[in-house]
């Protein structure tokens, strides 16, 4: 939930950033032609770039502080996003005639396929808007309906909506031009952080910390460890403002034998919750062993 | 009986589990801090100004004549853990604060890790979590996770989960299918494919429909919470490493490198010639510390050192003293009548203790392999000497036993100087008719004292070896 204030606060600063701007051509999409009637309702790739290069700097101030989920979790949302829209431009540009083959055309960028750059980051709602889009945009409009659902669902998804169809009508040099400066946030961003991608299918729901959650109990009792940690880290990076996240995050580790991790995530967590019972158990249960140990010896 | 024996069977499996995790927990959990003397808990990497463990140390040896002394040259450098201790306990106690605020597990969580993986792992977990302040005794992995994760046993849980926001999921999409213009086409797009077979689920476990408004106020509270509680824990390693960097300075006013002579590691003995006897022993004991001026290790060092001299083993003297070379030549006269044999020697021990100190001086210009700087100054310059020496001794001459004479001479010797020695004699000589001569002389002989304090009369010689 807390996600969702976070998209609140992001369309506060989209909002500001145009009012503050008074660009005419940031709120038209940029280098987009002014007299497109296409231009949406408010949404131009200039805010999006400015809002995801804030949210790195998130990443930047939390990961000075040794808050690794956290800035994990700002790096990989704005990583998610402004790969799934470099993306999108990349196969409009195809669409368009530019490259040989699709795959040798995306070649140079650093991630490609909506799976993949989902994974990086379940929570951001852009690889299924940005999918969806690019299958209205050449027609589908049956096949576009899943993933604009899934998107419009997303408590990430603006509150003000989505609206990139202008880039379909977009010149080619300006969509170049685009892509190039897309490609300057994924590598500021990609420096600072590397996702860890397993190549897993995609469900949909995995924006859905609750549901993660779900999925990691039905592992344990499976005696799937690994994947009971798989989900418990994604959900930790779909939102790590709740305590019952970390409750989940560490016991899934510590069920893998992630014990290292598991400690860090005791540490971080308590970091954010000092007061939270069931971290502060998980810290003694540490403790418990050392003197146990201590003892013995 | 089928249950009987089915519990029988749980029984042992527990009991072969037990065993297990007896044998493998004190191994995985086997964690070794960097040093026994941290506070458990306490991140020192935090701290900016780390331990050393207190000092640097490297050999050092001072000869003196035929003595060679073992010292060290050291350096401290750094904090103690004592110190740096200190410092934290006082800084919890201004802050008000306690050691399980401050307290972290990240190093023991990884030690438990490294150690666990040489075990079965399930087993492992098992034993981890038992340590977990649960007051329930449960069986198996799952059911730690269910009740630390969800807080209840009960395997509903499940399907409760699943079933939250159903409502709260619908009426987000019919409010998303109200709004205009392009949300608007998504929203009801998402209203529509919501009754499509298979994104049912989609729908129903969508997480929408909680004030932004609220949401937003919680965001700001929870960045405002997390920043509060970081500066309390960054609050409290800043202020341990600065105060441990004054510390640090502070010390760094006194003389930290020393070159240190531990008299319990320098007792010595050596061999002397003494008035001309050899073979006589002396112990000698070397104490103090020479103290770098620069308060760097490369630089000039000066202090004290204090030399202790004392006899030990004196008995070639003490049987040979009419040998010795400043009284022979009288002792000599009687021998010389040919028939002389001593009949009597005694004496209490002899006693010589020497207290010396002086100040040294040297320059040390490298901090690599041997060095052997050059040394001014010396340890003889200011001496306290106790000597005593006393002998009784009784020759007799029998030569003219036979007809009725004989000749006798005592002689005492005593001295409080090692340089000469006093001698006192008295002879008679008896005929054989009764008739008596004697003879009496008290004089002062010199001696040479050879190399009894040879110590103290040598030139010093220090090397450093960096390379040991």
């Amino acid at each position: 939930m807390p996600k969702r204030l976070l998209a609140f606060v992001l369309s506060l600063l989209i909002f500001s950033l145009t009012l503050v701007s008074c660009d005419i051509e940031s709120l038209f999409g940029g280098n987009q032609n002014r007299n497109d009637e296409i231009v949406g309702d408010g949404t131009s790739y200039t805010d999006f770039m400015n809002v995801m290069r804030e949210i790195k700097k998130y990443g930047d101030i939390t990961s000075e502080k040794g808050l690794t989920s956290f800035s994990e979790y700002y790096y990989s949302f704005a990583g998610a996003s402004v790969s799934a829209l470099r993306y999108a431009v990349e196969t409009i540009l195809w669409l368009k005639g530019e490259g040989g083959s699709f795959d040798d055309f995306v070649s140079d960028s650093r991630y490609a396929g909506w799976d993949r750059i989902a994974e990086i980051n379940y929570s951001s709602p852009y690889p299924s808007y940005f999918e969806g889009l690019l299958l209205e945009v050449q027609g589908k409009s049956e096949e576009c309906l899943d993933p604009y659902a899934v998107s419009s669902i997303m408590p990430m998804f603006p509150e003000e909506g989505l609206d990139f169809y202008y880039l379909k009508k977009m010149d080619v040099s300006a969509l170049y031009e685009l892509r190039d400066e897309l490609r300057e946030i994924e590598d500021s961003i990609y420096s600072a952080y590397s996702p860890s991608l397993t190549g897993r299918d995609w469900d949909r729901l995995y924006f859905d910390p609750e549901y993660l959650i779900a999925l990691s109990y039905e592992s344990v009792e499976a005696a799937d460890y690994d994947s009971a940690f798989f989900y418990a880290r994604q959900a930790l990076k779909d939102d790590p403002f709740e305590p019952v996240v970390w409750h989940n995050a560490v016991m899934c580790a510590l069920c893998a034998g992630e014990f290292a991790l598991a400690g860090q995530w005791v540490d971080e967590g308590l970091a954010a919750f000092p007061d939270d019972e069931q971290l502060t158990d998980f810290r003694q249960m540490f403790f418990n062993i050392l003197n146990d140990k201590e003892g013995q010896s | 009986m089928r249950k009987i024996c089915r519990i029988a069977s749980w029984l042992l499996a527990a009991c072969l589990a037990l065993s297990v995790l007896l044998l493998a927990l004190p191994v995985k959990a086997d964690y070794v801090p960097k040093n026994m003397a941290e506070i458990i808990g306490i991140d020192y990497d935090r701290i900016t100004q780390k331990t050393f463990g207190g000092k640097k140390s490297y050999p050092v040896e001072l000869k003196l004549g035929s003595v060679t002394f073992s010292g060290e040259l050291y350096g401290e450098y750094g904090l103690s853990y004592e110190e740096l201790n200190q410092i934290i306990y006082q800084t919890l106690a201004d802050k008000n604060l306690t050691i399980d605020r401050i307290q972290t597990v990240g190093k023991i969580a990884a030690q438990v890790e490294s150690e666990a993986a040489r075990y079965w792992t399930d087993q492992v977990v098992e034993g981890v979590l038992s340590y977990l302040p649960i007051p329930l005794s449960l069986n198996s992995v799952g059911d730690y996770y269910v009740k630390v994760v969800h807080g209840e046993t009960d395997p509903a849980v499940k399907s409760a989960i699943f079933s939250a926001s159903k409502k709260a999921a619908n009426a987000a999409i019919q409010r998303a299918a109200r709004l205009g213009g392009k949300v608007g086409l998504v929203g009801r797009v998402a209203s529509r494919v919501a009754s499509l077979p298979g994104l049912g689920a989609v729908v129903n476990t969508a997480m929408v429909g909680s004030s932004w408004m609220d949401g937003s106020e919680r965001f700001n509270k929870f960045q405002k919470l997390l920043e509060d509680n970081l500066a309390v824990i960054n609050d409290f390693y800043s202020t341990c490493s600065q105060r441990a960097a004054k510390l640090v300075e502070d010390k760094d006013g006194q003389n930290t490198w020393k070159v240190r002579f531990d008299k319990r590691k320098n007792y010595r003995t050596y061999n002397c010639t003494f008035w001309g006897i050899s073979g006589n022993m002396m112990s000698c004991t070397l104490s103090g510390e020479l103290t770098s001026r620069d308060n760097e290790m490369i630089g000039s060092y000066t202090g004290t050192l204090w030399l202790e001299l004392e006899a030990v083993d004196f008995s070639p003297l003490e049987a040979n003293v009419e040998k010795t070379s400043g009284i022979s030549p009288v002792i000599s006269v009687l021998y010389s009548t040919g028939g002389y044999r001593k009949t009597s020697d005694s004496g209490s021990k002899t006693v010589l203790k020497v207290e010396s100190q002086g100040t040294l001086t040297f320059y040390l210009s490298s901090s690599e392999g041997t060095v052997r700087p050059n040394v001014v100054g010396s340890l003889g310059a200011d001496k306290e000497v106790e000597f005593s020496f006393n002998r009784h001794l009784v020759w007799r001459d029998d030569t003219w036993a036979a007809y009725g004479s004989y000749g006798e001479t005592e002689a005492t010797l005593n001295s409080t100087s090692l340089n000469s020695v006093h001698m006192s004699t008295f002879s008679r000589a008896y005929n054989n008719k009764g008739g008596e001569e004697s003879r009496q002389s008290s004089e002062t002989y010199p001696q040479d004292p050879g190399n009894v304090l040879s110590p103290l009369e040598s030139d010093p010689v220090l090397t450093v070896y960096f390379s040991k």
